[in-house]
């Protein structure tokens, strides 16, 4: 699967993509944060706060956030491109 | 029209004919002049847009003077939107300016926004943000929304009922509802971030009057200005978005419920 980090996300995870095969076991959202957590730690860094999704940053999966499709019980597969995205409020 | 102001613009295809006559007979409606509202209102007022509505209850601070360059060290303490209208009206007296020094709530949003062809967020409020949505969905009015943060920003093109809308995009509000500036109030943001960001918003609703936008309605434009790339995000509409999908829970004022 495809994933992408916005702006202060690319930076502080080092990388704007990254290309990854699902492990059979890895079904949905959370099994993908805890992957993130345990192989890729500048890109857990970015996005999860003590292992949880951090609350500044939210996920698209293919151009659907993922609150309406399960939130992070959210199904993926390895055709899926998942954005994580940082809230950007300020006017 | 005076002769001239608009000499450098009127040879481009799309402002030749007919397209200057379009902008000025534009309504637009800002909400919000701020950081982005400041570069917004000035280029929208450059270009020709003849008919601004602007909205902000704030008054200008100390703190907002490394962004917010319509207003000057004079004006601490006065209204924004009151001095933004002064300071447009030095630039152009032809403008045709509506002020409405007023705090945007379910109560006046109607009448704030109603009559727009065009409005343009530039709020610091998430809330607010929805109310604009769910308004400007249900007056089916599009709207040009646009945030920062830091050295970043995006904007987006909402045509409601067909693009995804910010529900679509964010998530439903009690997926962020926290309180009024809970987040934003002292948010870091370098002061040409705005800038970009509003100056962007203003190219895009320039497009979009002159009908010759390619933006992508719905989707986002992420703009990184440490590296200066702009990144689309996609965004599918919702079928069971609680604003336009065919559910639309909003009804009777119950946002978010």
């Amino acid at each position: 699967m495809i994933i992408r980090f916005l702006t202060q996300l690319a930076d502080k995870a080092g990388t704007k993509e990254l290309e990854l095969k699902l492990e059979q076991d890895i079904t949905d959202v959370r099994g993908l944060l805890n992957r993130l957590a345990k192989d890729h730690s500048s890109v857990a860094g970015a996005v999860l706060s003590q292992g949880d999704l951090a609350e500044d940053v939210y996920i698209l999966i293919n151009g659907r956030h993922i609150s309406a499709l399960g939130g992070l019980d959210s199904l993926i597969s390895d055709s899926d491109v998942l954005v994580f995205v940082p809230v950007t409020e300020a006017g | 029209m005076p002769e001239g102001r608009y000499d450098r613009q009127l040879g481009l295809p799309e402002l030749g004919n007919g397209g200057q006559q379009k902008l000025a007979a534009a309504h637009i409606t800002v909400v919000g002049a701020g950081g982005l509202g400041s570069s917004l209102l000035f280029s929208l007022a450059g270009i020709g847009v003849k008919n601004l509505r602007i909205i902000d209850h704030d008054t200008v601070s100390l703190t907002n003077l490394n962004r917010q360059f319509l207003y000057t060290p004079a004006d601490i303490g006065l209204n924004k939107a009151e001095q933004a209208a002064s300071r447009l009206a030095a630039y152009d007296p032809d403008l045709k300016l509506e002020v409405f020094a007023k705090k945007v709530d379910e109560t006046n949003i109607y009448e704030l926004i109603e009559g727009s062809d065009l409005v343009i967020i530039c709020v610091d409020s998430a809330n607010i943000r929805y109310l604009l949505n769910e308004t400007c969905c249900r007056l089916g009015i599009s709207y040009i929304d646009g945030a920062v943060n830091a050295f970043y920003g995006y904007i987006s093109y909402i045509i409601p009922r067909s693009s995804a809308c910010y529900v679509c995009q964010n998530g439903p509000l009690h997926h962020v509802d926290r309180p009024e500036g809970s987040r934003t109030g002292t948010a870091m943001v370098l002061g040409t971030a705005p800038a970009v960001i509003g100056s962007m918003q203003a190219q895009l609703a320039a497009s979009v009057i002159l009908g010759c936008s390619q933006a992508v309605p719905g989707n986002r434009y992420y703009y990184n200005g440490k590296d200066q790339s702009i990144d689309m995000v996609r965004h599918q509409r919702d079928p069971d978005c609680s604003c336009c999908g065919t559910a639309d829970l909003y009804k009777d004022g119950e946002m978010g419920k």
